[in-house]
């Protein structure tokens, strides 16, 4: 994501962009929602905190927690909504505007995660707005999707909220092939798009619906392209308001978001690579591309991620794998502390070696050994940047929009001035 | 320093123990090895008594095969690109991330992966190789797999061939 929205702002300024990329990011694997930033100060199980806006949510962050993206770029917070609605219009079909509060959509786990943006389809299942009545549709040969989690835990949380919600599961035997049991969540989705096959579900759940049902919530299955199916069932069902809820990986939702990003660098006259890219010698701003092609670009913005795609890896000590830029944890060095000292004793804890990244200044130039700039010509976005854990901060995605679209436009404003 | 628990071995049975070493090695097996008519080298004698069991040796290039598989983390993104779902029945084959997660784990269940290894083309993997985050080699993996089905059902049947005897009567 961090990478993507970083090449379409400096596109947009006027730049001339390539995106090299080693593979998928965590993107592809997120809920596909956009978690921008949760109450820090709401006590656990205390929902109601979390419907704040998230701009104010992100200063609350950037107060408390002095390492965090949001703190070391406290004095651009105010542009985070000016972000948000940029990566949206880019993937018009796929996120809704920013949301003016934090919406709480369901998790396949029967827990709700606060989200400051959200797909379309996804954004209708806030836990606040859903009306008293709703189903949980399951799919009677799906084992990975249980929807009693869902409407028992959907129907805990809205008691935490103050409110009364009635969440019934719907049954539904759309799936009941064999072979049906043995698919993944990619296949079921790619069958709810053949031709015919909504209709068909749509009659399958017409049938077996509960009375006074006012939303159905769906499994993230609901098309594997482009945007989700949630619309044309619900038209089907003659306007009864169907959302999908978020997913864990594999991620339905989170493979339509990062195929959106791909069109829209498609759309920005992107050039993508795909390629492992190498700098024998950092510093001197000639990367290698794995083709053996060399490229000596004027400003580089390094949005490689963290463990996952591979930004920051650990064998016995972390490093950064392509300019050895210094590593932190909070405030020391990273590289060589025993990482039991960086894990916490639980898994809700704050493991810091989540956090380990690189450090960054306030116009997102990574820091060198000597604590200044590590080069001039680089810039840093979204979880390669130390300071937050992306999984588990619930800040994630909207850290890697808010620091790719002001890590691009730094880069672009570098370029153009040299021209 | 030594651990209190594990008593201390006295002088005499040390030197009983080392005497019987030193028997085994001097005089039973060059005794053994010049009146045995089995003319197999001990690691061949090694190799084939592992061989029925489908445990098969292991070169540098397959352990690195091996390490290249360990990295994946389990995310499912490949099965996203998977070509061969197309083609192949559920019941046979569900997804490339089978390939580091459960083919690739022990080479004694590779004959049961027969069907889906057969039916599984490097072209299907491609796509599925490229989104991967961490670059797990899935067109290699698919190669080794091969190589080492068939090492594996050469190795059964060439051990399972002496007792296809009559039964003694």
């Amino acid at each position: 994501m961090a990478g993507s929205i970083a090449a379409l702002r400096a596109k947009a300024k006027g730049a001339q962009v390539i995106l090299s990329r080693r593979a998928f990011g965590a993107t592809a694997l997120s809920s596909g929602a956009v978690d921008v930033a949760p109450d820090p100060a709401a006590p656990p199980g205390d929902l109601k905190s979390q419907l704040v806006s998230p701009e104010l949510a992100a200063r609350e962050i950037a107060r408390t927690r002095p390492n965090h993206p949001y703190a070391v770029l406290v004095d651009k917070l105010d542009r985070l909504k000016e972000a948000l609605s940029f990566a949206a219009a880019h993937l018009p079909d796929l996120l809704c505007p920013p949301l003016v509060r934090n919406a709480l959509l369901p998790t396949p786990l029967g827990t709700v995660k606060p989200a400051g943006m959200a797909q379309p389809a996804q954004a209708g299942a806030d836990l606040a707005s859903l009306p008293q009545s709703i189903a949980v549709v399951q799919l009677s040969v799906n084992p990975s999707f249980d929807a009693q989690l869902v409407a028992r835990g959907l129907e805990r949380s809205a008691s935490l909220l103050g409110r009364k919600l009635s969440a019934a599961v719907v049954e539904s035997h759309f799936f009941r092939n064999i072979e049906d049991a043995l698919r993944g969540c990619y296949e079921l989705a790619e069958l709810l798009e053949q031709p015919g096959a909504i209709d068909e579900f749509a009659r399958d759940l017409r049938t077996r619906l509960p009375e006074g049902v006012g939303a159905l919530l769906l499994p993230p299955i609901m098309g594997r392209h482009g945007s989700s199916l949630a619309a044309e069932l619900s038209n089907r069902l003659g306007g009864l308001p169907c959302w999908e809820i978020l997913s864990d990986a594999s991620s339905v939702p989170g493979i339509r978001l990062q195929e959106g990003l791909n069109s829209a660098l498609t759309r920005a006259g992107i050039p993508v690579i795909e390629s492992d890219v190498t700098c024998s010698k950092p510093g001197s701003g000639v990367f290698t591309l794995g083709s053996g092609e060399s490229i000596e670009p004027r400003a580089v913005v390094l949005a490689t991620g963290k463990f996952i795609g591979g930004g920051i890896v650990r064998t016995q000590r972390f490093f950064e794998p392509l300019l050895d830029l210094p590593l932190f944890a909070g405030s020391t060095r990273a590289e060589d502390q025993y990482i039991g000292d960086l894990l916490a004793e639980n898994v809700q804890g704050k493991h810091q070696a989540f956090r380990v990244g690189v450090r960054i200044d306030s116009s997102l130039r990574p820091l060198g050994a000597s604590g200044g700039p590590f080069d001039p010509r680089l810039f840093a976005a979204g979880s390669v940047i130390s300071g937050y854990d992306p999984a588990a901060d619930k800040t994630g995605l909207g850290v890697a929009i808010f620091t790719g679209y002001l890590a691009g436009e730094a880069a672009a404003s570098l370029v153009l001035l040299a021209r | 320093m030594a651990d209190a628990s594990i008593p201390r071995m006295g002088p005499i049975r040390r030197l009983k123990g080392d005497l019987y070493l030193a028997y085994r090695a001097l005089i039973a097996h060059p005794l053994k090895r010049l009146f045995s008519t089995d003319v197999r080298s001990g690691k061949q004698r090694f190799l084939d008594n592992y061989a029925p069991e489908g445990l098969v040796p292991m070169s540098a290039e397959d352990r690195r095969i091996l390490q290249d598989a360990a990295r994946c983390i389990h995310c499912g993104l490949c099965d996203a690109y998977d070509l061969a779902l197309a083609v192949i029945s559920r019941t046979t084959y569900d997804g490339a991330s089978l390939l580091p997660i459960a083919y690739s784990r022990a080479t004694p269940d590779l004959p049961r992966a027969r069907p889906a290894l057969i039916a599984l083309r490097e072209e299907h993997l491609a796509r599925s190789e490229a989104v991967c985050p961490t670059r797990v080699p899935l067109r290699s993996i698919a190669r080794y797999l091969h190589r080492k089905m068939d090492e594996v059902i050469r190795q059964q049947q060439r051990s399972a061939a002496p007792s296809i005897k009559a039964p003694v009567a």
